[in-house]
């Protein structure tokens, strides 16, 4: 039997009150959907905040420690040795397992933890005893209680006692689903996945919204949006992914309205088609990868004209205080980098206008406006949608 | 019923290369296995070099399958720099050569390699900058015989009077992926360079085939270590069907094939020229089965997308960089912002046929009119 397991330390769900089974409950299923991906089977204990898993001989214990990285709502992921509740067998495993444990290591502190208050060492007896068994394996080393280097962790919990070096740092945020539906409006380019990121890490669960224009845009950059919103399963589970044609919304601006207001005009069909769409849905948000002065349209006045278009929906815009470098290195992190870059033509760069108005007027979007049948335009453009589930 | 006219990206596998192709995969034997099996497939093999070998007009033992023209090009030019002292370490290429030739460079400049390039405006081989480039340090010199987007055919053969003539003993590597049976002398100008990299999926052959031509007295270390096949320089145990699909594609490519593929082409440029505000990026040497055109007013990525809504394929520049943004190629070519916009290259087969060029034509001038927009 392999003794090897992963202890899961919950973050912020920790703070909840009366409501924490809801966000336990939400943060297990996520859990088991991910182990699903994995050979083996798993077992999973919950208590005092911690979820243990164990694999059973099958078990890809590195492909599911690093599936359990993904999950919001874990402050972080240790692998660990399992054993029973002494000290003989703690130390036996300190024992077995002593070169991972220190590694080239000249220093080390044992870090004794019991939950089980029945357990009959104390905290720092248990820490004394082990650490002893470590030096009398590796008698170079020596104990440094301020700044090892590594740390040798002995957990004593209710069921089971465990030892490990330490975590890795988990996704952190909120259990997705936990703070309800958001609709993601997802470009193809580098910002839209991570608001998506952002705001799933904070519970929502996603549903995206694509706009394509063909024939200037084309089945890669589909397949692209595609990519991209797998990705994003990777960490908030499956997303229905809708797309909405704006070739005729695109085509009438350019024709009839100020081609220097086109983008923001653009942009305010695309909050209305947004809106609807997620109405028809549940979604009780929109999220966009907007960033402040990032571009023409996303100026504060050009912002204030497009954010004024949903009637009902908050938008959240978590990328709005971000540099593009640090939406790079997020975009990064999560894989979404390599596919943002593809250079195919997405909506908003099939039409760029020449010299975009960065100060526009709401005044002089509502009489561009006044020369459009926006509600005939909406709702053939609404005609044109479709919806594929993605999955991670 | 598809119009295909992305010839230069792959080619669909003609019905008799299919036949020999299912049938040669009857050939169950392991060619290395001393059996009555191992002997039908090893003469198969051997049959399929034989002929390849006199189309490239190269002796049988310098002819070496590949999986592809890209590990061909792997093979020779790491090999090659392999064999190479140290104080010579400068590579000269075009600048408008194949990832599968650049990559290799750019790798090789990591590891110190000086890399020199040579530019090829207008389709031809900047000769003046070549020659300056040549010195006894020059180990390496790449040039494609055909360019995979503009179909300009580069002049090989000035290319090793001039590494001769300055005598640096620099080798020659020719990436000859689009050139191989799609133009009458490549006999003569493949015998120009010291190794040479073909494929068979440009011929109405299958993918997973191709070759190196290594000139006897050139010594390459090998690519692939195991069994010793290929003469010890590609282990791995041999294509057969592969080999002899490669075999009958290149037979096929015969010179009335040829004046097919001519006449489509002439037939597509008539019908632009008479459409009117039409780019031809046609260098003054080219190949017939290779067209680049700038259809003004139409950003690439719309016209095809608009052709294959209409099942009507084409591409806007090579496939292998196409997920890569504007093409250097292209940019290299000299090619200014509106023509680089509208740029599409239309790969032609002699299995293609007028009436499909009048469709193509007549596709690209109504997606022009209805959606062009620069």
């Amino acid at each position: 039997m392999r003794n090897d397991i992963l202890i899961l330390k919950y973050g912020e769900v920790v703070m909840k009150g009366l409501n924490r089974s809801y966000f336990d409950s939400l943060i297990i299923r996520r859990v088991k959907q991910l182990l699903a991906e994995c050979d083996g089977s798993f077992k999973l204990d919950y208590s005092q905040s911690t979820l243990m898993i164990q694999g059973d001989d099958d078990a890809d214990m590195e492909d599911a420690a690093e599936r359990m990285k993904r999950v919001f709502g874990i402050a972080a992921v240790c692998r660990a040795w399992q054993c029973e509740k002494s000290l003989e067998a703690i130390q036996a495993t300190v024992a077995e397992h002593i070169d991972e444990l220190i590694g080239d290591a000249k220093t080390f502190k044992c870090d004794g933890r019991r939950s089980d208050k029945s357990f009959p060492l104390t905290s720092p007896a248990l820490s004394a005893e082990v650490g002893g068994t470590v030096l009398s394996l590796k008698p170079y080393l020596k104990v440094d209680v301020k700044n090892p280097d590594v740390v040798v962790r002995l957990e004593v919990r209710d069921k089971y006692a465990a030892v490990h070096g330490g975590g890795e740092k988990g996704a952190g945020g909120m259990p997705v689903g936990s703070a309800g539906h958001g609709m993601l409006l997802l470009s193809g380019g580098i910002d839209s996945p991570v608001a998506g990121f952002l705001m799933a890490k904070r519970g929502l669960t996603l549903d995206a919204l694509y706009f394509d224009s063909p024939p200037y845009t084309g089945e890669a950059a589909m397949e692209k949006v595609e990519t991209l919103a797998k990705k994003l399963c990777a960490y908030c589970g499956r997303i229905f992914l809708h797309t909405i044609s704006l070739t005729e919304i695109q085509e009438t601006l350019m024709s009839v309205c100020d081609e220097r207001l086109f983008t923001v005009l653009l942009r305010r069909f695309m909050m209305r088609l947004a809106e609807m769409q997620a109405l028809d849905v549940g979604a009780a948000a929109l999220i966009t990868g907007e960033s402040l002065g990032q571009v023409a349209s996303q100026t504060l006045m050009a912002l204030s004209i497009t954010n004024s278009v949903p009637e009902v929906l908050p938008v959240f815009r978590p990328c709005i205080a971000m540099d593009k470098e640090d939406i790079v290195q997020i975009s990064r992190q999560i894989d979404t980098f390599e596919t943002s870059i593809l250079p195919y033509e997405d909506c908003c760069t099939v039409f760029v206008p020449k010299h975009p108005n960065t100060r526009p007027t709401m005044e002089r979007i509502l009489e561009e406006e006044a020369k459009l049948d926006i509600e005939g335009l909406c709702k053939r453009a609404f005609e044109t949608r479709r919806h594929k589930k993605i999955m991670g | 019923m598809a119009v295909y006219f992305d010839n230069a990206a792959t080619t669909p596998v003609s019905d008799g290369v299919k036949e020999a192709f299912i049938s040669a995969l009857s050939l169950y034997g392991n060619p290395s296995s001393l059996h009555g099996a191992g002997s039908a497939a090893r003469n198969a093999m051997e049959q399929a070099r034989h002929t390849l070998a006199s189309l490239a007009g190269c002796k049988e033992e310098e002819f070496y399958f590949t999986a592809s023209g890209t590990e061909a090009n792997n093979t020779a030019i790491f090999g090659i720099m392999a064999r190479k002292a140290k104080q010579c370490r400068r590579v000269v290429l075009t600048d408008s050569e194949h990832p599968s030739v650049t990559e290799c460079v750019r790798a090789l400049e990591k590891n110190g390699a000086r890399v020199v390039l040579i530019p090829t405006k207008g389709g031809a081989v900047d000769m003046g900058t070549l020659e300056k480039a040549l010195s006894k340090k020059t180990a390496l010199v790449c040039v494609m015989a055909v360019n995979n987007e503009t179909g300009a055919l580069y002049d090989l053969k000035g290319v090793r009077s001039l590494i001769d003539k300055t005598g640096c003993g620099a080798h020659l590597h020719c990436d000859a992926v689009q050139a191989f049976m799609k133009t009458p002398g490549t006999k003569r100008l493949l015998r120009s360079a010291d190794t040479v990299a073909l494929s068979a999926h440009k011929l109405h052959a299958p993918r997973g085939i191709g070759a190196l031509i290594v000139k006897n007295g050139v010594s390459l270390p090998p690519y692939l270590y195991g069994g010793g096949q290929e003469r010890g320089m590609r282990s791995g145990t041999e294509n057969v069907a592969g080999a002899v699909a490669f075999a009958t594609a290149a037979s096929e490519y015969t010179e009335e094939k040829l004046a097919t593929v001519s006449a489509v082409r002439n037939r597509i440029i008539d019908n632009l020229q008479k459409a009117g505000n039409v780019g031809f990026n046609i260098p003054a040497e080219h190949i017939e089965g290779i067209l680049n055109i700038s259809l003004y007013g139409i950003k690439s990525e719309t016209a095809l997308n608009c052709l294959s809504t209409e099942g009507i394929y084409i591409s806007a520049s090579s496939a292998c960089s196409a997920r890569k943004g504007v093409s250097s190629v292209l940019t290299a070519y000299g090619l200014e912002r509106e023509g680089l916009l509208s740029a599409l290259r239309i790969g032609i087969s002699p299995y293609n046929t007028v009436e499909e060029a009048d469709a193509l034509c007549d596709a690209l001038i109504r997606a022009r009119e209805r959606y062009g927009r620069i």
